[in-house]
């Protein structure tokens, strides 16, 4: 490791993660969000098991509201890679009408992304889930193992983490209790960015600035892709230049101005950048420790 | 982040950037010692004064700070990532977080002081190439300060640095 670059010293370890994980779980499954941290996962899965094919399958957990680019973006590339998609959505909670207006956001994503996200777990009977959340992203990640133990419910606790000594990971479970995996938990949004143009990864297109029509409400950019994101008396979305610095759900997504429309120019963009990647997330802020509440609950 | 800024003011240094940029090497280093010595206050101000902490990061911090008798900002509260953590005023599990300077790639982990989190500690120190055991000056080496500093050399660390606070 000594006469690595930061770079190729993260794509070894995170290789290394993805093989101990195929080598020691019985049904592992990769947690596809279709995001930047997603695309970077699957070029890590490729280069781990290459020539041979990813060993495990992709769940998606569509909630509904993503943005149509993700979507067609996810059809494309999956097919391109030849790896086996799995979409799982609560259609239920859909029915019932769930939208982060009607039901709070809280709610929503407990319905729409937690459950779903549970469910899919279930109906697959995976053991294992590989995500591309990363510890630089939020504060409760910080504390977060590599192999991050959940119970029989799917939840964390915090408080009970279980040791994990140099590169050796902890991956005995008992039935029906299943891990959490993260890959990318020492990587940076800024590795990430290095990473995606040393290696030529494919993104969606939203992330790249571009004119698109946006509600403009003080600093805050809104997109309109659902038609029951509810707009101020006599307001008209305004064509913006603007691009994703993460991508979510469209109702609870953010975009900022930019005028980055390269890989180069984002990375530039992002060394004078002042605030932090999750700050367009509305979910994130909803209530005191946000996160680490729902991440008890069995969100990702 | 905004150490790197000063390279960036013309478009065309971009290429030398990240030229630099795949030339950096990665240190994994850890904090050690007693509860309370201020292992996550350092951390705290060593990310604060690297500029590696984004507003919005500082306005959450500074809001909570109040009333915590810890100055204007209590820089724990930057690592302290639980909710329990930040009631007790206490770290309970190991926080890991990045910065960067001109040369180097930086991982931190901010580990806890508390006895019975020693096992966390352990967690923390593991992937560390390098421990620093920080001593308040008040009370001088604690039996944690000592344990730590052992446990450190049991884990094969070679690097050990004393701050003394």
């Amino acid at each position: 490791m000594r006469n690595f670059t930061h770079l190729r010293q993260l794509e070894a370890e995170s290789i290394h993660i993805m093989r101990e994980v195929v080598a020691e779980c019985q049904r592992p499954v990769l947690l596809y969000s279709i995001g930047k941290d997603s695309s970077v996962l699957l070029r890590l899965a490729q280069k781990a098991f290459y020539p041979g094919q990813i060993p495990f399958p992709l769940l998606h957990i569509d909630t509904g509201y993503k943005f149509k680019e993700m979507i067609e973006f996810r059809d494309r590339y999956t097919a391109e890679l030849g790896v086996k998609l799995i979409v799982h959505t609560n259609t239920t909670a859909l029915r019932d009408g769930a939208t982060p207006f009607a039901w709070g956001t809280q709610r929503c994503c407990g319905a729409l992304k937690t459950q779903a996200l549970l469910d899919g777990l279930r109906a697959g009977a995976f053991d294992a889930a590989m995500g591309g959340a990363r510890r630089d992203e939020e504060r409760s990640r910080a504390k977060e193992r590599v192999f991050s133990f959940r119970d029989t419910k799917g939840q964390w606790d915090p408080r009970n983490q279980r040791p994990e000594l140099w590169n050796l990971f902890n991956t005995r479970i008992h039935s029906g209790e299943s891990l959490r995996v993260f890959p990318l938990s020492n990587w940076t949004e800024m590795d990430v960015w290095q990473y995606i143009l040393v290696e030529n990864i494919p993104i969606v297109p939203l992330y790249f600035a571009k004119e698109r029509p946006m509600l403009v409400r003080g600093d805050s950019l809104l997109p309109i892709e659902q038609p029951f994101v509810p707009r101020l008396p006599g307001e008209q979305p305004r064509m913006v230049k603007c691009r994703m610095r993460s991508l979510g759900c469209s109702p609870c997504t953010g975009a900022i101005y930019s005028d980055a429309d390269t890989v180069q120019k984002i990375i530039e963009e992002l060394v004078t950048m002042r605030r932090s990647e999750r700050q367009n997330r509305v979910i994130d802020h909803d209530q005191d420790g946000s996160m680490e509440i729902k991440k008890q609950e069995g969100y990702f | 982040m905004a150490a790197a800024s000063v390279l960036l003011e013309a478009d065309e240094v971009l290429p030398s950037f990240l030229e630099l940029e795949q030339q950096k090497d990665l240190l994994r280093f850890t904090t050690a010692g007693s509860v309370d010595d201020g292992k996550s206050t350092l951390i705290g101000r060593l990310l604060y004064d690297s500029r590696n902490v984004y507003e919005d990061q500082l306005e959450s911090v500074t809001k909570a700070s109040v009333g915590r008798n810890a100055g204007a900002i209590d820089f724990s509260l930057l690592t302290d990532g639980l909710r329990a953590e930040r009631e007790q005023g206490i770290t309970i599990d190991v926080a890991y977080r990045y910065f960067a300077t001109p040369r180097r790639k930086f991982i931190i982990a901010d580990t806890p002081g508390h006895e019975q989190y020693t096992r966390n500690m352990v967690t923390g120190a593991s992937t560390a190439e390098l421990a620093i055991v920080l001593v308040d000056a008040r009370k001088g080496l604690l039996p944690q300060s000592r344990r730590h500093a052992y446990i450190s050399s049991l884990l094969g660390l070679r690097h050990l640095v004393v701050a003394i606070n």
